[in-house]
């Protein structure tokens, strides 16, 4: 069941992120992109299983089943930096509106 | 925003805020919490201050400019990490490596283990409490 | 266990902790530009001085380094081998030189404003990136070195910088999603992310249960990745907008390092940690065989695409841009030959570090130049241009010396590549005629490219008549004698190509020594 609804989430957070991505307006793209970041974040998770119990716990008796801690921290990882990049691309947004004073794609790059 | 309703609930909520930081930060290395949240955490009570009563008003507060205050912390926080982070190097080990001592237990927070980690995470906090204030004024205008 | 050892067993750590102090230092001393100067000045001299040391200590086989005491495959291991410290050393040297000529041009509030501490993170970055023996860890890495040169690239936000870093940061945030993908992937099947842990499983694919098709699939969108990192054709197109609207000294650091950067990975990936599981019987389609094909395919077409773009281009630095994306076709065209035959992958890969480190060089060098010029003329067009070898004789000297040497002419560095390159189908085990014609073929199209896009350079901008724009002004010499810098180094090395091939013989050997390394990693050897 689970996996099932993880698959679904995944594929909609891509499917999202991919038609935000190709819209007109810049923000929209932008947060696309943070939502393509993401939803790569949720398929790092799964990537380590999430049917198990938590992990390193003095009980020996559940140590077939426990979920891998690795992929949380190298979310986590992946969260912060995502954090960062995103707020840069937000700043950087706004000086774009600044300079051009338009966050239309086809405005901003058709003349080229 | 700067209503007296903003302003007297900012003035409950932010120490809360604070002490549950505070909380976290302490309990991070075995449990969740740590450096990281409880910065986000710090920043998001600041955040609130600003919005409930205006930048001017807390800059007044703190005697200093946002971007010289936030700069420091930043490059403390770092300083820090490079320092807690060569202590062992001193002693012969690697990089990173980390010591630790269980404290006696105290009253609401149990059993504690503190870490020499502990130090390093402080200069997370800092780092990224400065730089998540760097960019807060950097978008606030 | 005595001082001295402990000395040495710190030391590939040390670049990283100089980066990050010096980095951290030169934030902290806004009041006075003549601290920050001299703060980040003495750190490029120990950062220099640091990797030069440790370059010849690995001479000997790799150190390895594991953080917190944590053994191998768990804790993160850097690995310092003589391969990543020579693109490191030049990464450094490039460094080196931008920020000295940043000191003459970049304005004094600019540079107070964190210039100084973007350019150390970089280095950081770019350390990190190299030395580490991690996957997730590289990905990190990748990320702290493209976060700076995001700044930089929009380092004056400009109306034109803001648009062309948007592209460059929009691109390289789907880049990192999908490098994160293929990480999360490969961690999935193979239960590691250590790369001496991970090429160790992948030589017996049957014990640890591995799956090499979903590692094969994996292993392309990785490719993929460092292809769009490296500017290879079809995602070649960020090159020419960031390169044009970047400044020049940052235009010399993203062809210098931050390219570099995804090529070591390349590198790293396929010919340490893959070749390995390469053994395993997979019919025709193995790790390699995909990578070289689909590698010779986009580096012809890059060399072909490049050359073309370039001889038709007004603007110096949309010029170098194209010409930048024809060298990394140039650089990586040995790379698909070593992927697909065995038996040359050494001689490829003198021939891929020799053509990595001339262009490191001598794109550095041109870029300043085109710094130079749009500075005291204000104009980077050819158009507006003529006469500079009359007007400017050092800034000239040094861009005839590092364009040529892209081309490959005698006596400079690149004749070196282009030689490894030209001998390399020669050699005496035998390679498929298909390839082997074809790869001449790629080779001698691009390189009468290139020498026509050098010529065009050179005729319209340096020589001539003076034109009026030219005239009127004035390069200031302190701006020009770091290109000399540059233009010694690419003669001295093509002069003395003896004393440097040990050290690219012994960075070539490393590169494609998987056992050395996962030993070296998992047992300390």
């Amino acid at each position: 069941m689970t996996p099932l609804i993880l698959a679904l989430i995944l594929g909609s957070l891509f499917s999202l992120g991919t038609f935000l991505l190709l819209r007109r307006d810049l923000l929209k793209a932008i947060l696309g992109v943070i939502i393509l970041g993401q939803a790569a974040n949720v398929y790092l998770i799964t990537m380590g299983g999430i049917s198990g119990t938590v992990p390193v716990l003095s009980d020996s008796s559940s140590l077939i089943s426990i979920t891998d801690p690795l992929v949380q921290a190298l979310v986590l990882t992946a969260i912060v930096i995502s954090l960062g990049t995103t707020s840069f691309v937000l700043v950087l947004l706004l000086r774009v509106y600044d300079e051009h004073g338009t966050l239309d794609i086809d405005r901003l790059w058709g003349q080229l | 925003m700067t209503t007296l309703i903003t302003q007297t609930a900012a003035r409950i909520v932010a120490p809360l805020i604070f002490v549950t930081a505070a909380i976290l930060f302490i309990q991070g290395h075995n449990s969740i919490g740590g450096g990281f949240i409880s910065a986000v955490l710090i920043v998001s009570a600041i955040a609130l201050l600003y919005i409930a009563y205006g930048t001017s008003d807390l800059t007044r507060l703190l005697n200093i400019s946002p971007s010289t205050l936030n700069r420091r912390l930043l490059v403390s926080g770092l300083l820090l990490i490079i320092i807690t982070g060569s202590v062992p190097i001193l002693l012969n080990m690697p990089f990173l490596t980390q010591a630790f001592l269980i404290l006696p237990p105290l009253p609401f927070l149990g059993e504690l283990k503190i870490s020499g980690a502990i130090l390093f995470d402080l200069g997370v906090l800092f780092t990224v409490t400065g730089s998540l204030l760097s960019i807060l004024s950097g978008v606030s205008r | 266990m005595s001082t001295s050892a402990s000395i040495v067993s710190h030391s590939p750590v040390l670049p990283l902790l100089i980066a990050l102090l010096t980095a951290s230092l030169t934030l902290l001393s806004r009041r006075s530009l003549k601290l920050t100067i001299s703060l980040s000045l003495l750190g490029t001299c120990a950062y220099v001085a640091s990797i030069i040391s440790l370059l010849f200590s690995v001479q000997s086989g790799p150190l390895v380094y594991q953080f917190s005491a944590w053994p191998a495959p768990y804790g993160i291991s850097f690995v310092a081998d003589s391969f990543a410290l020579l693109l490191l050393c030049i990464a450094a040297i490039v460094t080196a030189g931008v920020l000295v000529y940043s000191i003459t041009t970049v304005d004094e509030s600019k540079q107070k404003f964190s210039y100084h501490s973007l350019l150390h993170f970089m280095l950081f970055g770019a350390t990190g990136a190299l030395l580490t023996g991690d996957l997730f860890n590289l990905f990190v890495w990748f990320e702290v070195t493209l976060m700076t040169s995001y700044v930089l690239v929009t380092f004056y936000s400009t109306s034109k910088q803001t648009k062309a870093g948007m592209t460059y940061v929009i691109l390289n945030l789907i880049g990192g999603a999908f490098m994160l993908i293929s990480i999360g992937g490969i961690y999935a099947t193979t239960g590691t992310l250590n790369l001496a842990d991970l090429s160790h499983r992948l030589s017996q694919p049957d014990l640890y249960n591995i799956s090499m098709p979903s590692v094969m699939l994996f292993s392309m969108i990785l490719f993929v990745v460092f292809a769009l990192k490296s500017g290879l054709v079809p995602l070649h197109f960020w090159v020419p907008i960031v390169y044009q609207a970047a400044p020049s000294p940052i235009s010399a650091l993203l062809s210098g390092v931050v390219k570099k950067v995804g090529l070591y990975a390349m590198i790293r990936i396929f010919f340490t940690v893959f070749p390995s599981g390469d053994s395993t019987p997979l019919g025709e389609l193995s790790i390699l065989t995909i990578f070289g094909i689909s590698l010779f395919i986009l580096s012809a077409a890059s060399i072909i695409f490049g050359g073309i773009s370039a001889l038709s281009q007004d603007n110096i630095d949309n010029l170098l841009a194209y010409s930048s994306i024809s060298q990394m076709g140039f650089i990586m065209l040995p790379l698909s030959l070593a992927a697909l035959f065995p038996s040359i992958r050494q001689m490829a890969l003198i021939a891929t570090i020799i053509l990595t480190l001339n262009h490191s060089l001598a794109k550095a060098s041109l870029f300043l130049a085109s710094g130079c010029i749009k500075n005291a003329i204000g104009s980077a067009n050819l158009s507006d241009l003529g006469g500079l070898s009359r007007h400017s004789p050092i800034l000239s000297i040094s861009v005839f010396v590092s364009i040529f040497s892209l081309v490959g002419i005698p006596p400079i560095f690149g004749f070196f590549g282009k030689l490894h390159l030209l001998i390399l189908p020669l050699n005496t085990e035998p390679i498929q005629t298909m390839y082997s014609s074809l790869f001449i073929l790629i080779l001698l199209v691009g390189t009468v490219l290139s020498f026509l896009y050098a010529i065009h350079l050179w005729n319209t901008g340096f020589w001539g008549e003076i034109s009026s724009t030219v005239s009127d002004s004035t390069i200031p010499v302190q701006n020009q004698y770091i290109l000399l810098f540059f233009t010694l180094m690419l003669i001295s090395l093509g002069v003395g190509f003896e004393s440097i091939s040990p050290l690219i013989e012994s960075a070539s050997r490393s590169a494609i020594d998987s056992s050395g390394y996962i030993e070296a990693v998992l047992y300390h050897r």
